[in-house]
């Protein structure tokens, strides 16, 4: 393969055409917003870059849940004491105030994201542990072996499989 | 080995493959010119094995290291024997008067080379926050590596949200954990970094053959610096890879029709497949590039647009039988069957009136995506007396896109403010990135004498 340099666009012309025009124009665009632009997100990045670099890894990781207001110590509590191959269910309620409607609908997803390999099961009577944000896992019929409450409203609890 | 070690690894499989591939078509055979198309190897590369480990997995497998790389060596090897069929060709790059258009292009190119540094450190310590990418996307590449594969029962592939997307994005970020030897989501923003960088290098590359580098740096640059796509770079969101892939099949496409070099086809087709495996719209995107060539390109090549179209829809069936045969319920979100009811669609006037009013906005929005949609639409209207076919087509997929997304908002049965309020930033990303790309080649057009216009 070779490589064929062809001759340079010439800006001169003998008579502007309204083409060659909005072209001049669109070019001259471009360079302003550049110019005006980049100062500015140069700034924004490197600030974001550097709060994340401030934050440990282990917080970086729960900047999704915050971002959804979530308290992240349930999750935190939930990946240190549920073992790979269990099982857990999540259950919410409104005995957790939140300051955002889908903060109860981000408990889910969040815990499928941050605590797999651990199986998320839609059945609670057939998960080992309960993940309660703000649920009633007393109103759930089963027997605890353990339970450990994270916050008032959030509760981990591990279910006693006969 | 450190997990950047292993990403740096993939990444160097991707470009050996997209190498080869390049070779095979004739594009790069020198060592001067392989370094030059770097960029577009690495896209390719990862176009090419992305689909191969989404067609793997769906094929019952868990596309593991030994078999993405004995995947790797069949399409290299395939590529490679290509060679000895197809002739190499010359590829022309313009270049610069000297003077003060050198100026403009070294201070473009400095600029975009500086912000990507910026985005680099950004990404070296981000992690997927987006609700989608953790709630799903990030989730699905998790299992996939952690169940050996696509899994269906609780907590696998399909427990969560949307199952019948397809599996490139999944599959692709799967990958990234296996070369980095574990589940790390902190190396994502980071691999999405590397392959923007190689999306900037096949852009510069592609576009080079018609566009002097004083228009194409500061128009990368100008790419580079949409709100609307950094916020995008490193989020695990398939909106990324999608914009990309769409951006580069267009203009691979809106080159094919000024130079009429069936490399390029080649090229938009393999981008359109991975596209098509990405996302449900990427068949959409597919079928409308197709389409608009077929249209604008009439008389002359029937068959390139014909075999992009069959490319995007053979490469769909696979995932299509494997849905049914696991009884994958389909997105709730929409139903293109919908489009068929009228009375259904009558009774959904006032969201096709909302979308009219709302929607269009997210795509000129200057805190999105600056001046790319507008300064495209002026550019290509400007162009219909010049070069028809290339305008035709830029603003057939600008229309016709933004028609097909007012569509989509029109038959879901989401609620409609709410849904284009958490979507539409993203969903018009793929024809703004596109808009964004296309600008330096429309204003090359425009300002290339008429001796130089025959392509």
């Amino acid at each position: 393969m070779a490589t064929v340099r062809q001759p340079a666009l010439s800006l001169r012309a003998r008579t502007v055409s309204p083409v060659r025009a909005a072209g001049v124009a669109s070019v001259c665009v471009v360079l302003a917003v550049v110019a005006l632009k980049t100062p500015q997100a140069l700034n924004s990045i490197t600030d974001q870059a550097r709060t994340l670099a401030a934050l440990p890894a282990s917080q970086r990781e729960l900047l999704g849940a915050r971002s959804a207001d979530l308290d992240t110590r349930l999750f935190v509590e939930a990946r240190r004491r549920i073992r790979l191959g269990e099982t857990y269910a999540v259950i919410t309620g409104p005995r957790v105030a939140v300051s955002i409607e889908s903060t109860r609908d981000a408990v889910a997803p969040f815990a499928r994201y941050y605590l797999l390999p651990r199986r998320q099961t839609p059945e609670p009577t057939a998960a080992d542990w309960i993940l309660s944000f703000g649920g009633d896992a007393d109103a759930l019929g089963l027997r605890f072996a353990e339970r450990h409450v994270v916050a008032p409203g959030v509760e981990l609890a591990r279910v006693a499989h006969p | 080995m450190s997990a950047y070690a292993g990403v740096v690894l993939l990444d160097a499989l991707y470009l050996g493959v997209g190498a080869a591939v390049l070779a095979g078509l004739g594009i790069a055979r020198t060592l001067k010119a392989a370094a030059l198309h770097a960029g577009l190897a690495l896209v390719v590369g990862w176009a090419l094995i992305g689909t191969a480990a989404s067609l793997l997995l769906i094929a019952g497998l868990g596309a593991v290291v030994w078999q993405i790389l004995v995947a790797a060596v069949i399409v290299a090897g395939a590529a490679l024997m290509l060679a000895r069929r197809v002739p190499a060709r010359r590829t022309r790059r313009l270049r610069n008067a000297a003077g003060w258009q050198t100026w403009i292009a070294v201070a473009g190119a400095a600029a975009l080379v500086v912000y990507l540094e910026a985005l680099f450190w950004r990404s070296r310590f981000a992690e997927p926050t987006a609700w989608d990418a953790w709630a799903f996307w990030v989730p699905k590449a998790k299992s996939i590596v952690y169940f050996g594969g696509l899994d269906t029962s609780a907590g696998g592939f399909t427990s969560f949200a949307n199952p019948d997307y397809p599996p490139f994005a999944p599959a692709a970020e799967s990958l990234v954990f296996r070369f980095a030897g574990g589940v790390r989501t902190d190396v994502l923003p980071l691999q999405h970094w590397i392959l923007v960088a190689g999306f900037f290098g096949a852009l510069a590359v592609l576009l080079g053959r018609r566009v002097p580098p004083w228009i194409l740096w500061p128009s990368l640059t100008l790419l580079a610096l949409m709100p609307g796509f950094t916020r995008l770079v490193g989020s695990s969101l398939a909106d990324e890879p999608l914009a990309m892939l769409v951006t580069l099949a267009g203009i691979c496409a809106a080159l094919w029709l000024l130079e009429d070099d069936a490399r390029l086809a080649v090229l938009a087709g393999i981008f359109l497949v991975a596209g098509t495996l990405l996302k449900n719209e990427g068949l959409l995107y597919a079928l409308l590039i197709a389409i608009l060539l077929a249209v604008v390109a009439r008389g002359r090549r029937a068959v390139v647009p014909g075999a992009l179209a069959a490319a995007a829809v053979i490469a769909i069936v696979p995932w299509k039988l494997w849905l049914s045969a696991n009884d994958v319920p389909r997105t709730a979100l929409y139903d293109p069957a919908d489009l068929l009811r009228p009375g259904y669609l009558a009774d959904r006037s006032g969201r096709l009136w909302t979308a009219v009013r709302d929607v269009p906005g997210y795509f000129f929005s200057w805190d999105a995506w600056l001046v790319a949609v507008p300064l495209a639409l002026l550019l290509a209207l400007a162009l219909v007396g010049v070069r028809a076919r290339l305008s035709a087509f830029v603003l057939g997929t600008i229309v016709v896109g933004v028609a097909g997304n007012l569509t989509v908002y029109w038959v879901s049965r989401e609620p409609i403010d709410w849904y284009i309020s958490t979507t539409a930033d993203r969903t018009s990303a793929t024809l703004a990135v596109f808009s964004a790309a296309v600008v330096p080649l429309l204003a090359a057009e425009a300002l290339r004498p008429r001796r130089m216009r025959a392509g």
